[in-house]
């Protein structure tokens, strides 16, 4: 039902990520797109699906599964019960493999840019969990019950 | 030699009472389950008909019309009741798929404030079609299929309803 909004919204994480790289040339370039760049990044929700979080970094949900499971990218449980990944870090993310692609790098890309984060700011993973840790041990006992009929239910009901 | 026979017959029997489907409804939805109890609406026997396979025709689910025709379908429990799910694919490769219980509740066209379908509509903010339709299987082209968008929506109007209902109690 909303093939078409994931889509615009991969489009749109995928301008940003673009458009940082765009940035960095510096001066007034940066300058000028700092704006658009806010904008654009404040259309997209504050989280997204793995499979957009795929899409905009480029690579398979299994990947991005793998990272998510070892902690290196923040996620949160929607109401829906799924894993959402929080639309921040997956820009980081997704400029910094594109900066490996752009170098020449073809593999284990993703491993690559978590491991450049990590090694740029030691704090990345501190940071989540201060950021994230709460509110994600809150969410994630969802809000979907087993729907079995109760004990006080009869042969017929 | 008999023992192991036997064993094996027992984990086989056990890995068949493994449900196919996870049957969930959302917490908020919980309630008007429970009040299906002593009502003889044939809900159990659905429950354990999702956990086999909510596509088997004798259920007699059928896909809505309208706007929630991708994603919705419905049942007919007894006495009056209907009941509208949906399904998901599993989460995890070795996860189980998920039928999700939506909205239990009375078909009742003159009164628009508690009828089944408009409710439903309602909470999904689409309109609701007005004339009957012919109802195909739920699965005949394929599953329905909810984003998980549209169904946070849902969950947050429904959310919304109970605590509206709830402030209203007090």
């Amino acid at each position: 039902m909303a093939s078409a909004a994931t889509s615009t919204a991969v489009r749109t994480a995928r301008h940003v990520v673009a458009l940082r790289h765009t940035a960095r040339r510096g001066g007034d370039v940066r300058a000028e797109l700092a704006p658009v760049i806010d904008e654009l990044r404040d259309e997209l929700a504050p989280s997204m699906s793995k499979r957009q979080a795929a899409a905009v970094i480029g690579v398979s949900v299994p990947t991005l599964d793998k990272w998510i499971d070892r902690g290196l990218l923040p996620v949160d449980v929607a109401p829906s019960g799924r894993s959402r990944v929080q639309r921040d870090p997956v820009l980081d993310l997704a400029e910094r493999v594109e900066d490996l692609r752009r170098a020449g790098e073809t593999r284990h890309l993703v491993a690559a840019a978590v491991d450049r984060m990590l090694r740029e700011d030691p704090q990345y993973q501190h940071e989540f969990d201060e950021l994230y840790g709460p509110g994600l041990a809150a969410m994630r006992e969802g809000d979907f019950v087993s729907a079995a009929p109760g004990t006080d239910f009869g042969r017929e009901d | 030699m008999r023992t192991d026979r036997a064993n094996s017959v027992r984990a086989l029997a056990q890995t068949w009472r493994v449900p196919n489907f996870e049957v969930i409804v959302p917490r908020a939805v919980r309630p008007l389950v429970d009040q299906l109890a002593g009502q003889r609406a044939g809900y159990g026997e659905v429950y354990a008909q999702f956990e086999r396979d909510p596509c088997a025709e004798h259920l007699g689910a059928y896909r809505l019309a309208g706007p929630l025709e991708p994603a919705v379908c419905g049942l007919h429990l007894r006495n009056g009741w209907r009941l509208a799910f949906t399904m998901q694919p599993p989460e995890h490769p070795r996860g189980r798929r998920r039928v999700i219980i939506l909205l239990v509740a009375r078909r009742e066209p003159r009164h628009r404030a508690s009828d089944a379908w408009t409710i439903l509509h309602d909470l999904f903010g689409v309109e609701n079609p007005p004339k009957a339709h012919h109802k195909p299987p739920c699965c005949q082209a394929s599953v329905p299929d909810i984003s998980d968008d549209t169904l946070d929506g849902f969950l947050r109007e429904v959310q919304i309803l109970t605590r509206g209902r709830r402030r209203g109690r007090s």
